[in-house]
């Protein structure tokens, strides 16, 4: 893996003094794994902030080089039913460490998505094997996770990087890759990054791939590509009142992109206040973006859903005349 | 449709026809227009009336071309003379509403002229005559609706027909056929004799054809505003209410606009919030809900009827979202493999696969994601 192309695997942290930023997390882990042990870990907190980093730092700190022996992950593109934490982790879990090590390690990634039976089963599983095995569960919501599960488990909460830790991270892709960066790129891939080490390191190797220069356009280049921008022409057609203009751009936008209504309505919401339209209109329109949204979590049809939204942004506020 | 023509105007169900023999004997205007839904009795009652009271029918319908030329020359002189021999005449304008603006041109406006200066007594008919460029018509002539006819009566003549013929028949099929055909008389008589096979009543099968009844169904969904009506259709249609949904949602825009557009969609959006129940919790009494709000909640989301000719379309969306999930697949697969290898979410490498592709052309890493020839073969054709 150390010679991986994938830049997010190649400039992986492999120990404690490689991670930048989440300090005081890393100090305390770092405390459990001198003493040879650790509890059940309940990692929370978004996407590319360091969790599963910290997984497999303590892995490899723990085990040394063997240490996928004693170290099963399991993320949510397996197949995690039911039967998986039955059988699969029970049969990891319940077989004796390898070498020194005096537990094993098994690590769920997005251990939010798990199905409530899943998790009921994992609870038991949990407290069964805890002489052999310690669990670390990764989430991006706690409030996902069972109870019985969180209070089996040591909780950290990870926060989006800080833009130091971002800049700190840029410097050392740029070093070792020789790209180069000025104050504006800088500056535009800490905004998009949004605290996420992962997007970070993805949009960079996209732009490396166009040139070593990276300038703060093809930062936002590379990243409108994955971001529509048709959503605003979208609402503005609505808001012009050629709704099946609006209906059909907005079917083709996610077919093409494969975003799902929820993908869409997140960046409705983001786009009304870049609307040149009435600020109490907005308000409005967020409300109603809030109601819908609560409504396709309820609902069948996102796509009916998100019309009666953007059918919405028609509404104007003279009366209706006869 | 052999099988029952009234003779006389009281044989007509489910319409208040005495009303036609009053304007005759004692007209106000000197043109009645009938107007109401398809098949409840319109022409029949001309019909009856002339047999009645022996008339000669003069009638141009829509199977006629209409234009101004034709209508002058068919209608015209009809209207000023008496018959030679004491046979009176009556004219008939059938589907007024079906005269064409383009093939037509003109003949509304001569309709008008003619209807002005008649001599003789003139009877039109037509679906809806709410639509602007009738209202000459409408204050020219007496109008006179006709409704929907309750199922109870058609079953009743149905009933009727057969005693009347010796045919053996089971009373569910008949209520079946007349509740089937929604207050349409004409369609009811149509299906019963389809059904009728030698001296027996057969098990009614599908009698229309689906695109016919779903159209049938939409057009009274975004045409009325009558909510007994509006109650009743979906409850009569044997169709699948979430076919009947996508429909709904694939011509709403083509019948309404503006805030009618937006009342409707609230309530379809609340129709599917029910959908989604159901679906989730198996709890099925929300159908009521679903279904009211689908039929009664989105027609009287309109303020006025709208007299709009509009052909409806198939749904379109599902084979669209299955077109897009076939291409998508690859970049599913390939999502999958980015994520396996990098301890990240498919759903993210999915989501930002517009910028991971920069990188996944290059062919080292290809090779490291253990991409398939289809997949950077895809890759490269794609982006």
């Amino acid at each position: 893996m150390q010679d991986s192309s994938i830049w997010i695997e190649k400039f992986r942290p492999r120990r404690f003094d490689d991670i930048i930023g989440q300090e005081i997390i890393v100090k305390r882990i770092k405390a459990f794994v001198e003493n040879k042990n650790i509890p059940h870990l309940l990692l929370a907190g978004p996407p590319g902030v360091g969790k599963s980093t910290i997984a497999l730092v303590i892995a490899r700190e723990l085990y040394g080089e063997n240490w996928r022996e004693n170290f099963l992950e399991l993320n949510a593109s397996d197949d995690r039913g039911i039967n998986v934490v039955r059988e699969k982790v029970k049969d990891f879990a319940r077989t004796k460490s390898i070498g020194n090590a005096l537990f094993k390690i098994i690590l769920l990634d997005e251990s939010d998505s798990l199905t409530r039976d899943a998790q009921q089963a994992l609870r038991r599983t949990m407290e069964q094997y805890s002489n052999t095995c310690r669990f670390i569960l990764s989430c991006n919501y706690s409030s996902r996770i069972l109870d019985p599960i969180q209070s089996r488990c040591t909780i950290f909460r990870f926060k989006p990087l800080e833009k130091e830790s971002i800049s700190k991270i840029i410097d050392r892709v740029c070093k070792e890759e020789k790209l180069k960066v000025d104050d504006k790129s800088r500056d535009a891939l800490i905004y998009i990054a949004e605290g996420d080490a992962r997007r970070l390191e993805n949009v960079m190797q996209s732009c490396s791939m166009i040139s070593n220069k990276i300038t703060e356009e093809l930062v936002y280049e590379i990243v409108s590509s994955a971001r529509p921008k048709e959503i605003k022409e979208i609402l503005e057609l609505a808001i012009e009142g050629k709704f099946s203009n609006a209906k059909n751009k907005l079917l083709e936008v996610m077919l093409k992109h494969g975003l799902s209504g929820l993908d869409i309505i997140k960046q409705i919401q983001q786009e009304i206040w870049n609307l040149k339209i009435d600020d109490n209109k907005k308000i409005e329109l967020t409300d109603k973006c809030g109601e819908i949204e609560f409504r396709m979590v309820e609902g069948s049809d996102e796509f009916v859903q998100l019309e009666a939204l953007i059918a919405s942004f028609m509404k104007n506020d003279k009366p209706y005349s006869k | 449709m052999t099988n029952h023509i009234p003779n006389k105007l009281n044989e007509i169900i489910g319409q208040d026809t005495s009303k036609i023999l009053k304007w005759f004997e004692n007209p106000g205007k000197k043109s009645l227009l009938i107007h109401g839904p398809t098949g409840v009795g319109k022409t029949s009652s001309v019909y009856a009336l002339a047999r009645e009271k022996n008339l000669e029918i003069l009638e141009l319908n829509s199977g006629d071309l209409r234009n101004k030329e034709r209508i002058k020359n068919v209608i015209g002189e009809a209207s000023l003379q008496h018959s030679l021999f004491g046979r009176k005449k009556l004219i008939l304008i059938d589907e007024v509403d079906g005269i064409s603006g383009r093939h037509d041109y003109g003949g509304l406006a001569e309709l008008n002229k003619i209807i002005e200066n008649t001599k003789n007594k003139i009877i039109l008919t037509a679906n809806e005559i709410f639509d602007s460029k009738f209202s000459m018509l409408r204050r020219k002539c007496e109008l006179l609706e006709f409704k929907h006819v309750d199922y109870l009566d058609i079953f009743k003549l149905l009933k009727k027909i057969c005693d009347g013929k010796k045919v053996k028949y089971n009373e569910i099929i008949l209520k079946n056929i007349a509740r089937k055909n929604n207050g349409d008389v004409r369609a009811s008589l149509i299906d019963l004799n389809m059904n009728m096979i030698e001296d027996k009543i057969n098990e009614v099968g599908d009698l229309r054809e689906y695109a016919q009844d779903i159209n049938e169904v939409l057009r009274i969904i975004f045409k009325s505003r009558d909510v007994d009506v509006l109650m009743k259709i979906l409850s009569t249609l044997d169709e699948d209410l979430d076919e009947v949904f996508l429909w709904i949602d694939e011509n709403l825009d083509k019948e309404y606009s503006e805030d009618d557009l937006i009342n409707a969609y609230d309530k379809l959006s609340k129709a599917d919030v029910y959908r989604g129940r159901i679906l989730r919790r198996q709890y099925y009494r929300f159908l009521v809900y679903q279904s009211i709000l689908m039929s009664a909640g989105v027609g009287l989301s309109k303020k006025e009827k709208r007299n709009l000719y509009i052909s409806y379309q198939r749904p379109s969306r599902i084979l669209k979202m299955w077109i897009a999930n076939n291409r998508n697949a690859k970049r599913k697969s390939i999502a999958e493999k980015f994520a396996g290898k990098t301890h990240s979410s498919v759903n993210k490498a999915y989501k930002e696969f517009d910028i991971l592709v920069n990188f996944l052309k290059d062919e080292k890493l290809a090779e490291e994601l253990e991409l398939d020839d289809d997949e950077t073969e895809w890759i490269r054709r794609n982006f």
